[in-house]
């Protein structure tokens, strides 16, 4: 410790120091900040996105032994190299502005960590790079795995590793960025390769040799739960595609328009700004698409196309001069939406998502029932960013923008999505009942035709009656009195089961003719055969 | 056996273009591409399993995907049916860019039978036979720091060896 910093205090005199941030913390943020390899693979796409590269090629399959990430971007020297990304946290990316120079895409790259995410997932890196009209290009070549033991407190700087650099020739007209890890950890490999589930003999769906559009189809058709039925490798996939600004699928995310038409006009709007920001990315030979597909094929076929958009575009103003400026939609249909992954609301940050939370943002009214039938995507186009945390996966809730996007999104659900939600179970519950009915119906007409030889009508009557059932042999009919008191002391579900009882029971009261014997007999009868 | 490139671990790009897409080349590629639909034909499946030390443009594998010699799916290639070796990492990089699904061995061809010591790499093990083997090599096979033996004829040989092995 420098003697400045040392703290001796005499009797009533105040004394200042400061509180420092020890290098420390450097070594617990490069051990690891991404719950998921796949917010580590995103921030290497990400960069790719601000180089203003239009292709990614990742590959990794079939063996895992490398995994290397190809971009035609504008590339860089080694001075660039160098300023961004040696020096971790130090990103010059905003320096010129909040857009990508010729693209115009808005800069992702925010705090300059992004590299530390790779060595949460291999030991050795090697990047190539090469800037248009330079005529050469650097290497770099990372070996993490020599500084992963701890290094002295007293450090002003954390060594994250050592870096090799060479300057060679390369073609002027050329330009990208080639990172290729190889060591690949342990953890990162085994998931991958998806060993614990294969060695527990978990069976998993396999995509391989698929396109994109057919595993999504795939998945949908056959409501696979993402997390329980396909292997961590095609998780990881999906995961990427859904965070990364690549494109929708040509028939998604909403696949058909809804009832009230137009709604699907935000929804085409931002399909088409994100598919104007032409970035595309290969993995392993699947060009990713947002894996949205809603609705379900199966459910148009049955339900018919019931279902509601609501979009929303909103502007506000904050007391320090800050904006929120955000548009989206949300989706609702009158049942569960399979596959779960595709139930709740997707926040994106310049395209990029940073988080995909089923419980709508801790949505606090009682309502819980309605939220599995609900999906919604926020594009957040100003404001919001000073809410991430560093590992650009979560928010600080306090922050006033996300406050007021969670208060927004809680009206708008509880306020309209869910009151229609509400409408739509009633809606619902009641044909339910009907179809129930008519189904009761035709049971006790065809017991009674089957009993007495006869055809039999039956009423509903909401008169005060003294029996609660009665059977007119005379005119063919059968009243059942709802308003009976009988019907009253029992609970609703209860009613008809107790209806069905008292029709075979007046039903062998009937033919019995005053025999009590075979009235129990034929009662007796009439419930061994009732299937309720 | 042609020289390439400046050092080993460089890659250039008009250095390869000119070794790969000399017409010698094409004339050797042809052929071996009348051999392996011969062989297609023989082998009881729809495709061939092919080993190559291709370049960075993978000539030999266009002609023979183009052919229907080699299996491929959706995606890119159906792993058994397509392995490379490559040891520059760049090329490596750049030829499995090309090559989605294919096996690659990120080493020597030699490292990757074992050439020169007992047994071979995990991987050689695992994906031997092959049907054709393509050992385009690009350096000499006299390397001036092999002392006693040249490794490359070592490999070959262990190739064969290999081959035995793994076909039963």
């Amino acid at each position: 410790m420098n003697k400045k910093d040392a703290l001796e205090l005499k009797l009533n005199k105040p004394q200042i120091t400061q509180m420092k941030v020890g290098a420390q913390i450097l070594e617990h943020l490069s051990k690891g900040i991404y719950s998921n390899p796949a917010y580590a693979i995103k921030e290497l796409i990400n960069n790719a996105y601000d180089a203003e590269a239009k292709n990614v090629i990742i590959r990794a399959k079939p063996e895992f032994d490398t995994f290397s990430i190809t971009d035609d971007g504008e590339g860089m020297n080694y001075k660039e190299f160098s300023d961004r990304f040696v020096w971790i946290s130090r990103s010059d990316r905003r320096d010129k502005g909040e857009l990508t120079k010729n693209l115009k895409r808005p800069i992702i790259g925010k705090f300059g960590i992004g590299f530390i995410a790779v060595s949460e997932i291999c030991n050795k890196m090697k990047i190539i790079s090469t800037k248009e009209n330079e005529n050469y290009k650097f290497e770099a070549e990372i070996d993490f795995s020599k500084f992963r033991k701890s290094q002295p407190k007293e450090k002003e700087f954390y060594e994250l590793s050592e870096v090799k650099f060479i300057n060679k020739p390369e073609e002027k007209e050329e330009h990208y960025t080639m990172i290729i890890l190889t060591d690949l950890s342990r953890g990162f490999r085994e998931l991958l390769e998806d060993k614990e589930r294969k060695e527990r003999g978990i069976e998993v769906v396999n995509f391989d040799g698929k396109k994109f559009e057919d595993i999504v189809e795939e998945i949908e058709k056959n409501k696979l739960d993402i997390s329980k039925d396909v292997g961590r490798y095609w998780q990881l996939i999906l995961q990427i595609a859904n965070i990364v600004p690549v494109e929708y699928l040509n028939n998604g995310p909403i696949r058909v328009p809804s009832k009230d038409g137009g709604s699907l006009k935000t929804i085409n709007d931002i399909k088409n700004y994100v598919k104007s920001l032409n970035f595309s990315v290969d993995f392993d030979g699947v060009y990713l698409k947002k894996p949205i597909l809603l609705p379900n094929e199966e459910e148009i076929k049955n339900l018919g196309e019931d279902f509601q958009i609501y979009s929303f575009k909103e502007k506000f103003n904050f007391d320090d001069k800050s904006r929120l400026y955000f548009r989206g939609y949300v989706y609702n249909q009158k049942q569960m939406i399979k596959p779960p992954q595709l139930q709740g609301i997707i926040l994106r940050i310049k395209n990029v998502a940073i988080i995909m939370d089923p419980n709508f943002l801790e949505y606090p009214y009682a309502e819980k029932l309605f939220i599995p039938w609900n999906f919604g995507e926020i594009y957040i186009e100003e404001g919001l960013e000073e809410a991430l945390n560093i590992n650009r996966n979560s928010f600080r809730i306090t922050h006033p923008h996300y406050r007021k996007i969670e208060n927004y999104l809680h009206d708008l659900l509880h306020y309209k999505v869910f009151v229609d939600c509400r409408v739509r179970w009633d809606e619902r519950k009641e044909n339910k009942r009907k179809i129930e009915e008519e189904i009761r119906k035709e049971n006790a007409k065809s017991y009674l035709n089957s009993e007495f030889r006869k055809s039999f009508k039956i009423e509903y009557n909401d008169t005060q009656a003294k029996y609660p059932i009665e059977i007119d042999l005379e005119n063919n009919r059968l009243f059942i009195n709802k308003n009976n008191p009988i019907y009253r002391k029992i609970k609703k579900k209860d009613r008809n089961f107790l209806e069905d009882i008292l029709i075979r029971f007046e039903t062998s009261y009937k033919k019995s003719e005053g025999n009590v014997e075979k009235l129990k007999s034929i009662f007796l009868e009439g419930l061994a055969k009732w299937k309720k | 056996m042609e020289k390439m490139n400046n050092a080993e671990g460089d890659f250039n790009r008009k250095e390869e273009d000119q070794i790969y897409n000399s017409p010698q080349k094409w004339f050797i590629r042809e052929k071996w591409a009348q051999h392996a639909t011969i062989r297609r034909d023989s082998n009881r499946r729809s495709y061939i399993r092919l080993l190559t030390l291709t370049s960075t443009k993978t000539y030999d594998i266009n002609i023979f995907k183009e052919r229907g010699l080699i299996a491929t799916t959706n995606s890119g290639y159906l792993p058994e049916s397509l392995t490379f070796c490559e040891c520059v990492p760049e090329r490596y990089a750049r030829i499995h860019n090309r090559l989605p699904g294919a096996r690659g061995f990120l080493g020597t061809f030699e490292d990757f039978v074992g050439a020169g010591a007992i047994g071979q790499s995990k991987r050689a093990n695992t994906w031997f036979p092959y049907d054709v083997i393509n050992l385009d090599f690009t350096d000499p096979c006299f390397k001036q720091r092999d002392k006693k033996t040249s490794r490359t004829i070592d490999a070959i040989e262990k190739t064969f060896w290999l081959f035995d092995v793994s076909s039963g």
